[in-house]
């Protein structure tokens, strides 16, 4: 279940906020059908957002896993850093995203969440250290679209 | 989004009240009561109490087994007879995960001690064992007149996005004490929020729990009087070890120990600057054990001045 901690600012005049979930795996992103090879390192595999509406992400949650897995958000901003220099933004998945629902996004800012806007598309980064395939992960997406109207900011 | 300035400038800071500190933690008998235990408050500014924790030794299956029976109760802001309880209380009954896995118990209303205070606690072993290593965790803030320690802020003007630092640990060894280590800030400024880190582990024998972390600014200055286990102050995801619950051990559930432990206040690194820490594992040369390799995760908000 997914519990924002703290609370979120009141939705802008003229907008209306939905509750809204992306989930992306092996039915909707052909790299993450199956297992991941071994030793394998997928860069820039694209998570495509809708059309409809700008979307606010204010949690990240991934499948246990071993894999390794960053995200870069539409803007081109990865939000992992990576070990060093010229390696892929990847990081243990139960450090930032294993979170049994809970948000782990941190901003506060007026908006609060990373924004994507509209058919955006996130980039994800997945890299399989070890020797053995291992099955392709399920990275969800939650928060809200914001839908607008005449004088929506 | 505006907030107000609080009245003191707050500076995060946990107290250790451990063996370290009081000898007779080191080993707690079964059916012990040991009044009186001080823990004696820097001299620098009042604490400002928000939170507990308390933890003890893990065993060799992966368990601290004699929280459960751990029975206490401390004092307040007035004083060596300000207890906050009428009698001894079960931590178990005070604080869940006992506070541990980055989710230490709120205090509510917090408890304001004086510079140079104390706290002082009796506790009771009601179990059929000793508890190894007794450690109880006061985590707060301590409360400065604006600008008497050094502190970062935001510019006027700035474009902020969630962001993931990862510190990689590698090899450390079973008994090693590594000081001084440095978080280097190379990509825009950074504000840490909040942390997670690799949870204790017993992989074939190979043991990972007695691992402890000190927080310093940049000008060395430290966030705790002591070291604090990674397990106590960084939640993870990937928790394995059971919870004492009551008289029973269970499964972590709902929001506790995924949750990352928080920095509070917030810290702000600017570009090329840095803060440093203390590593420190006691985990022994005993069994399968050998230097491991881990990863902390800093979580937070990258800072793009305009």
């Amino acid at each position: 279940m997914y519990r924002p901690q703290f609370a979120y600012p009141l939705t802008p005049a003229q907008c209306e906020d939905e509750r809204c979930h992306y989930s992306f795996d092996g039915t909707n992103v052909p790299r993450f059908q199956g297992n991941i090879p071994g030793l394998t390192t997928y860069t820039k595999v694209p998570l495509v957002l809708d059309q409809d509406a700008d979307f606010f992400i204010r949690g990240i949650q991934i499948s246990p896993t071993t894999l390794l897995i960053g995200i870069q958000d539409p803007s081109g901003h990865p939000i992992v850093f990576p070990t060093a220099t010229g390696l892929p933004p990847v990081l243990q998945v139960p450090l930032w995203a294993q979170s049994d629902g809970a948000g782990l996004v941190t901003l506060d800012s007026d908006n609060w969440g990373i924004f994507c806007p509209a058919s955006g598309c996130l980039l994800a980064y997945v890299q399989n250290t070890l020797a053995g395939s291992v099955a392709g992960p399920v990275i969800t997406l939650h928060g809200v679209k914001r839908f607008k109207g005449a004088g929506c900011k | 989004m505006q907030v107000a300035r609080p009245p003191f400038q707050e500076r995060m800071h946990d107290y250790v009240l451990g063996p370290n500190q009081d000898s007779r933690l080191a080993s707690v008998a079964a059916g012990a009561t040991i009044k009186g235990i001080q823990l004696q408050l820097d001299p620098d500014a009042p604490f400002q109490l928000r939170s507990r924790a308390v933890r003890q030794t893990y065993t060799s299956a992966l368990t601290q087994n004699g929280l459960q029976f751990l029975a206490s109760k401390w004092t307040g802001q007035r004083g060596k007879q300000d207890y906050r309880h009428q009698d001894y209380v079960l931590e178990s009954l005070q604080m869940p995960y006992f506070g541990q896995m980055g989710n230490p118990k709120p205090i509510w209303r917090n408890l304001v001690y004086p510079a140079n205070g104390l706290i002082v606690i009796d506790i009771k072993n009601t179990g059929a064992s000793a508890i190894t290593n007794l450690t109880f965790y006061w985590r707060g803030v301590k409360l400065f007149p604006w600008g008497a320690v050094q502190a970062y802020t935001y510019p006027k003007d700035f474009a902020a996005i969630q962001y993931n630092y990862q510190i990689p640990v590698t090899t450390l060894g079973v008994n090693e004490y590594r000081q001084n280590q440095i978080f280097y800030v190379e990509q825009d400024d950074f504000v840490v929020k909040a942390g997670q880190c690799t949870a204790p582990f017993l992989i074939a024998g190979r043991q990972f729990s007695e691992v402890f972390i000190r927080w310093k600014d940049e000008q060395r200055k430290p966030f705790s009087n002591d070291l604090v286990p990674l397990d106590v102050f960084f939640g993870s995801g990937g928790f394995p070890a059971v919870v004492p619950l009551g008289q029973a051990f269970i499964a972590p559930f709902g929001v506790g120990p995924c949750l990352p432990g928080l920095f509070y206040p917030e810290i702000y690194v600017p570009l090329n600057h840095q803060l440093f820490f203390d590593l420190k594992r006691t985990d022994g040369a005993v069994n399968a054990n050998q230097s491991e390799s881990f990863t902390i995760n800093l979580i937070g908000q990258k800072v793009y001045p305009r």
